[in-house]
């Protein structure tokens, strides 16, 4: 058996800026393979977000272990870590997070031009994946030209563009309706299915956390439940809902 | 990031904030202008100083008669008290560092032409004063050897002199009264400008010696003389063969002190030299000053982008960007604010130098190194103050960067 992508062993996260320490994860052990679809879901201030961003390499633990890939992150600097998330790692955001005033194609360049990829090079690729998540006619659009849908599939774009062996989404379907959440994780779904990335999503709602084939739930910084569906949550009940 | 997209992102960032970019490179544009400006006033007066002394001539001597120092001491019996004709021919004729020596005797007096009267410096010297200043006419002709030993009486006119006298009218031919003789303007010399101190080397009527000390002055008195250095003999050579033989002729002993002062002309021109170069730093400090405002105001600048863009930087560190590179976007930022404003500024500073120098009548230069004098200061400037403010912006921290509200 290959070893696993993401391998968390005892972390914590406390906060010491308030008066009283906040534990906001604690002793969180986990395992997630390549491949897996895992929605993680549980109450609000739980720390579904604070353990999102140690995976994604965008905060360190206060103390416990995590590798990725093998490599153990707590050892790494600032500018090693920025490279492993431009690299190995897409984030989406609840807030889409575009920058405006730059044109759709140009934000979902923007992850390549960190790797000074020439500009032609990178816009062709930022306009490949766009067009294969159904944005291929907004190219020169800019963000507050477009529904919060696209947005967040723009958003969704800039993060694949890498070619990231690891997708988060820490509450992509927040800002959209039922039928918007409910195409963004079918696009999830599919990401998952035919490019074999690694997808974790964050998700307040059980009937969109069906999509995973592995649910985990937190509960007061601990992880309280972590169920896997013996069909690997590709029923089909599910996708034709 | 290559360097092309980095400048390019900058351009389209404070291209968005057309009004408060405009603001704060203002500051900029004032500042580099100041120093362009600055820059081209002190070069003109610089250059200004250099010609005078240049046209002045720094191979030539004054000497004075400084008798009043010799004190208490008895004269020796039948020693002149003061310079003569006779001085000035030796020093001509004995000294071999010496090209041409002529006695000189000036006077300000009332001056009589047929249109008006005008108080003026009147003075005698050989011809060969012309060589000594190197001074030659523009329109006529010099007076000469010949002039002299016949007693003609003539003259030659310095351009503001004439201009007072004649006002428009054509010098030459024109004659002139001094203490009720008449004299005949043969040439009108070349203009020497004025000097540091103000005095207008241009208001003077040259006569010759002879003419002058028998008509004007009715004595023989020298009250000064002048001597240029032989061609390639350096001037302390020439200084000190001229002391030897004047303390000779003086019959002067060892304990008595020169009753007579050798004067290097270029001494004088080299303090005003000096002193238009204090000027000038004086000038550029001011010049500075208005720069570093300038300066600070980028960095106020540069700061609010930091804290209003706080969330796009969070957005950027998580899709992959470090700290260099967030402090290489704000850093060129800046840099960009400055080197536009240091674009306007030169053309600003080239402005008010042609304004000084239409306005003013002052001297400016203007060269092209000053365009890179404007583009170096402002990428310096823009480098020093936008450097807190990105140093800044790279510190922050991913996660409250996405956080900030
Ligand atoms: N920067 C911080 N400083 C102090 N406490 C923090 C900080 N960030 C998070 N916390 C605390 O950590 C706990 C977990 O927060 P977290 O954002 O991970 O919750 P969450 O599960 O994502 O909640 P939600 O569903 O509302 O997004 C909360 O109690 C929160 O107050
Ligand atoms: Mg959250």
């Amino acid at each position: 058996m290959q070893p696993p992508l993401i391998e968390v062993r005892d972390v914590w996260k406390i906060y010491r800026n308030c008066e009283v320490p906040v534990e906001a994860v604690r002793s969180v052990s986990l395992a997630i393979s390549s491949g897996e679809f895992v929605a993680i879901s549980g109450a609000s201030g739980s720390g579904k977000s604070t353990f999102m961003h140690v995976v994604g390499c965008l905060d360190q633990p206060t103390r416990g272990s995590y590798t990725f890939e093998g490599r153990e992150i707590t050892r790494l600097d600032r500018k090693q870590l920025a490279a492993l998330r431009n690299k190995r790692i897409g984030f989406v955001f609840q807030s889409f997070n575009l920058l405006g005033r730059t044109t759709l194609q140009d934000n979902v360049a923007l992850p390549l031009a960190y790797q000074r990829v020439p500009l032609r090079a990178r816009r062709r690729r930022a306009a490949e994946v766009l067009c294969e998540l159904g944005l291929g006619d907004r190219l020169k659009y800019f963000p507050n030209q477009l529904s919060g849908g696209q947005q967040q599939r723009a958003a969704i774009a800039r993060a694949l563009v890498t070619r990231p062996a690891l997708l988060l989404a820490d509450e992509p379907t927040g800002n959209l309706d039922t039928e918007r959440a409910a195409q963004i994780m079918s696009l999830f779904t599919e990401l998952n299915e035919k490019d074999k990335i690694t997808v974790i999503v964050v998700t307040h709602e059980t009937d969109l956390a069906a999509y995973a084939g592995r649910h985990i739930v937190f509960s007061d910084g601990r992880i309280i439940s972590d169920e896997t569906r013996p069909d690997g949550g590709q029923s089909e009940g599910i996708r034709t809902r | 990031m290559s360097p092309l997209t980095v400048i390019y992102e900058a351009f389209i960032s404070l291209s968005h904030n057309k009004v408060r970019t405009g603001l704060s490179v203002l500051g900029i544009v004032i500042g580099i202008a100041s120093v362009i400006a600055m820059v081209a006033v002190g070069e003109g007066a610089r250059q200004r100083v250099e010609r005078q002394i240049e046209s002045l001539g720094d191979d030539w001597l004054t000497i004075r008669f400084w008798g009043m120092q010799r004190g208490g001491v008895n004269r020796q019996q039948g020693v002149q008290p003061y310079l003569a004709e006779s001085d000035a021919d030796a020093i001509g004729s004995e000294c071999p560092a010496v090209r041409a020596a002529t006695p000189s005797n000036t006077m300000r007096v009332q001056v009589v032409s047929s249109f008006r009267n005008h108080q003026t410096s009147v003075q005698g010297v050989y011809p060969d004063y012309f060589d000594i200043r190197r001074w030659r006419t523009v329109e006529g002709r010099l007076f000469t050897d010949d002039d002299m030993i016949a007693l003609r009486r003539v003259c030659c006119i310095g351009q503001s002199s004439a201009a007072e006298l004649f006002g428009g009218v054509y010098p030459i031919g024109q004659t002139i009264r001094v203490n009720r003789i008449t004299f005949e303007v043969v040439g009108l010399l070349e203009t020497k400008g004025t000097g540091g101190e103000g005095r207008d080397f241009d208001d003077v009527i040259l006569f010759p010696w002879r003419v002058f000390q028998r008509l004007v002055a009715g004595n023989e008195i020298s009250q000064t003389m002048y001597a240029a250095a032989a061609h390639g003999a350096p001037l302390s050579i020439a200084r000190e063969q001229i002391r030897a033989l004047l303390r000779q002729r003086h019959r002067l002993t060892k304990e008595e002190n020169d009753d007579f002062r050798v004067v290097d002309r270029s001494v004088a021109a080299q303090a005003s030299a000096e002193t238009t170069r204090t000027f000038n730093w004086l000038l550029m400090t001011i010049a500075c000053i208005s720069l570093v405002v300038g300066g600070v105001g980028i960095m106020n600048v540069t700061l609010v982008s930091v804290t209003e863009r706080t969330r796009e930087i969070g957005t950027r560190m998580a899709i992959g960007a470090n700290g260099t590179h967030i402090l290489g976007q704000f850093l060129t930022e800046a840099v960009v604010l400055c080197a536009v404003g240091g674009l306007f500024g030169f053309l600003g500073g080239v402005l008010v130098a042609q304004l000084v120098s239409w306005r003013l009548g002052w001297d400016v230069l203007i060269s092209t190194w000053m365009a890179l004098l404007a583009i170096l200061f402002s990428t310096v400037v823009g480098l020093t103050f936008g450097f807190y403010p990105a140093w800044r912006a790279s510190r922050l921290d991913p996660i409250e960067a996405l956080r900030y509200e």
